[in-house]
């Protein structure tokens, strides 16, 4: 049988800007893995990813995301995807609004604009490549890394991160789960369920930067940091006193030495209606 | 107002109000959708008429986070086909910058009324003041030239910010109303009239738009695809191809800041003349905009009535600068260069003139005063009669 | 059977896998960087990586019969490199 090579491609082929791949990112990262995730998710909610769904990122190297994809999009300027996701909401309310971005982007320079979105709750899913680190500028310090990593910037002397998790079921986000880069399995239904949600659904979605923070701080490659983040995830199971929503329980353990010790993953909360 | 006339857009007819209320009703009468605005003093009551009024006639106001989140989602906005603006002023205009100059580059139509009040920092916020002019320019970092409109009175709040929405949809542009805080609440009577020309943006695939009796070539100014359509819309901050995707080529980026511009100076004959008021025979000509201009051009009736031949150029756009008109109406004339400001319109004055002029920096939280214009005019030597 | 089990051309090489043989696994070694994540999470150890080196100078994986297109090194990868098709969807005339 012979093959037809016109007939061969990637099965995601039409949902992909194919003139712009290879895309930029490191051998290994998380974002691509990612990325085909997120549009596994919006293909299975049956939304139309050319006419709507439009896919907005903030800058640095999660930034680029936007570019990849075959919906409409836009690349914003550093830590503004949330607010340009609002004006479009605002323009077109029936658009379907995907905010990718990193966690410099949205909890360092975007900080602000992250709870004032949970604050108001308009219809957006934001999902967070949370890398812990600056990637694009070089493996600065973020407001996820850890205490006690190495950067540039730092000395294993970090301030404490932010728990992304905690952070948005305070701000109010009516839907609230964590997982890994490596949950390729399963990312796809909980991030269409994030899409079907109406007000403010985040996804602090763990991942790992092997090129840069990864090499400095016990995960050195790809290969690597896939075992680990699946041999660290552990699956919290809502119990009634709700006790697995305390800080202490959803905080994410890590060692510079070998990299995550325990990830508290799952779905923390469900719009209720 | 009653009721009805309230739900109607084009508020046709003769009002009585604030300078800030006209650059509002201008907006909405131009077809404004999104408004988007964190508020500062003086522009606060723009943004408080269209929360009032926008709604009413089925657009969406938005009150942000603060103004970097006001610019961005006015571009968000804009990119879904709808008429979006944003009002700010001196510190505000100033965290807006990044967002403008991402407007420039990705050819978002945008309109943003920035009512100058004295600076730096927070300044004088009750008193007018006209420094941002060259940071209406040069604000932004990287090269970009943002067609930039100055009212004088309350009337022109409303006909430039019309315009300013006309050229911001013909031209893919971002656009500046640049008022200031002696206009913003001076009230006076101005007319809206029965009948508006009203321009929406090209569509891919679609005729080419008229603006003005002139038709809007698509080679300088690419049909916007927004979102939702048929082709997939997407723009990026960096330097991008005509599909809108990534190229850091330095042909492409080259071709791209060139046509960017072009675009601009190719249709500058259809933005806001310059009012020339007396000069024709006059000795000394007084440069002037906004309500700065107000001020002189008393001044140039008193010194008339002593037989003093002083005139008026009054810039109405300010960028690009009408360079040639200024050229031909000063020439072999004394130019008097008056600004609340320690000198920024004298730069585009002499480099545009190529010789010196004379200035009267005026920055004291008020119009000059037509007495200190007068006086100047006499010590350049405006000749009586 | 004797047909060619593996095919390639300047940018793909292609696979026919799957316990019917009815499935083809395609390796678009253009994309591929080699990171070994699809080498090391395939549960059927079909996967291996390549001697030669792409014009990216990278190494890539090679199907060695054992896939039963259980997609999910598809889903691991992160630069788009790997597919499955229905055999009959990819050959000439089908
Ligand atoms: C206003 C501004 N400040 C700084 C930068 C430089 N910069 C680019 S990306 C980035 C951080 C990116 O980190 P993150 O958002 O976590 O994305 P990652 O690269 O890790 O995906 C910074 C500081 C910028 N582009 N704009
Ligand atoms: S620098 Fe880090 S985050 Fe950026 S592409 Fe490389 S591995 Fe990924
Ligand atoms: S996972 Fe993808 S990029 Fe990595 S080696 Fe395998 S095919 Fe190549
Ligand atoms: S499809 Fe499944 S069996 Fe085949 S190579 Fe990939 S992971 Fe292994
Ligand atoms: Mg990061």
């Amino acid at each position: 049988m012979m093959i037809d090579f016109s007939k061969i491609g990637h099965n995601l082929e039409d949902s992909l800007t194919s003139k712009m791949l290879p895309h930029i990112w490191c051998s290994g990262c998380s974002l691509g893995t990612n990325l085909q995730s997120i549009i596994r998710g919006i293909l299975r909610t049956g939304l139309d990813l050319d006419r709507e769904v439009v896919f907005v990122s903030g800058i640095g190297c999660t930034g680029r995301a936007s570019g990849y994809v075959e919906a409409d999009g836009f690349h914003t300027t550093h830590g503004r995807a949330i607010p340009f996701a609002t004006g479009v909401k605002l323009g077109n309310p029936d658009l379907e609004v995907i905010v990718f971005s990193g966690d410099g982007d949205l909890f360092a320079i975007g900080g602000n604009h992250f709870i004032h979105a949970c604050r108001r709750n308009i219809d957006m899913t934001i999902i967070c490549n949370n890398n812990s680190t600056y990637g694009l500028t070089g493996g600065q310090a973020s407001p996820t890394s850890f205490e006690k990593t190495r950067t540039p910037t730092t000395v294993g002397e970090n301030d404490p991160p932010f728990n992304l998790v905690d952070l948005a079921l305070g701000a109010g986000a009516d839907f609230v789960a964590r997982y890994t880069s490596a949950h390729y399995k399963i990312l796809p239904r909980v991030i269409s369920e994030a899409i079907k949600t109406e007000g403010v659904a985040f996804i602090d979605l763990v991942s790992g930067c092997p090129a840069i923070y990864g090499k400095r701080n016990g995960y050195p490659t790809g290969e690597y940091m896939v075992k680990n983040l699946l041999e660290a995830s552990k699956e919290i199971v809502p119990d009634e006193n709700g006790t697995y929503l305390l800080p202490e329980n959803t905080r994410i353990h890590f060692d510079s030495s070998v990299g995550y010790i325990r990830i508290p993953v799952g779905i923390f909360r469900r719009q209720e209606r | 107002m009653s009721e009805s006339r309230d739900d109607k857009r084009v508020l046709s007819g003769k009002h009585l109000d604030s300078g800030n209320v006209a650059i509002a009703e201008g907006a909405i009468a131009a077809g404004l959708h999104g408004y988007f605005g964190y508020p500062i003093t003086p522009s606060s009551t723009v943004m408080e008429h269209i929360a009032s009024r926008l709604p009413k006639v089925g657009g969406r106001f938005f009150q942000a986070e603060d103004e970097l989140a006001s610019i961005i989602a006015t571009i968000g906005c804009s990119w879904t086909r709808k008429k979006a603006m944003t009002a700010t002023s001196g510190p505000g205009f100033s965290l807006m910058q990044e967002g403008i100059g991402l407007a420039a580059f990705t050819e978002t139509p945008i309109v943003l009324a920035n009512i100058m009040r004295g600076g730096p920092s927070t300044g004088l916020p009750t008193f007018p003041g006209q420094q941002e002019l060259m940071q209406a320019h040069f604000g932004s970092h990287g090269d970009y030239l943002i067609p930039t409109f100055a009212p004088s009175s309350v009337q022109e709040c409303f006909d430039l910010t019309v315009e300013a929405f006309n050229a911001s949809e013909a031209l893919r542009t971002p656009v500046f109303v640049l008022s200031d805080q002696v206009l913003s609440t001076l009230k006076e009577r101005y007319i809206i009239p029965e009948k508006l020309e009203i321009v929406d943006r090209a569509k891919p695939n679609a005729e080419p738009i008229v603006w003005k009796g002139e038709t809007i070539s698509p080679e300088f100014v690419p049909p916007m695809n927004c979102f939702g359509e048929e082709k997939k819309a997407f723009a990026t901050g960096l330097s991008h191809d005509p599909s809108g995707h990534v190229d850091l080529s330095a042909d492409t980026y080259e071709k791209l800041l060139r046509r960017q511009r072009e675009k601009i100076l190719r249709y500058n004959h259809l933005l806001p003349e310059p009012e020339s008021y007396q000069v024709e025979d006059a000795d000394v000509v007084v440069v002037a905009y906004g309500s700065t201009a107000r001020s002189a051009k008393h001044a140039i009736n008193l010194l008339r009535k002593e037989g003093i031949q002083a005139g008026l150029f009054r810039l109405r756009t300010i960028w690009p600068f009408p360079d040639e008109a200024l050229r031909e109406k000063t020439k072999g004339k004394e130019v008097l260069v008056t600004e609340m400001s320690q000198g920024q319109l004298i730069w585009p004055v002499e480099r545009f003139l190529r010789r010196e002029v004379h200035h009267l920096p005026y920055y004291r939280g008020e119009i000059p005063p037509p007495s200190r214009i007068i006086e100047k005019v006499k010590e350049i030597g405006g000749k009586g009669k | 059977m004797s047909e060619v089990r593996v095919q390639h051309n300047e940018r793909f090489d292609v696979f026919i896998v799957g316990k019917k043989r009815n499935r083809v696994f395609v390796v678009d070694r253009d994309r591929c960087k080699g990171c070994r994540i699809c080498v090391s999470i395939c549960p059927y150890n079909a996967l291996e990586m390549s001697d030669k080196k792409t014009h990216r100078g990278y190494f890539y994986p090679i199907e060695n019969g054992n896939c039963t297109a259980c997609r999910q090194c598809l889903y691991a990868c992160p630069d788009f490199v790997l597919s499955i098709h229905d055999l009959r969807d990819v050959t000439a005339g089908g």
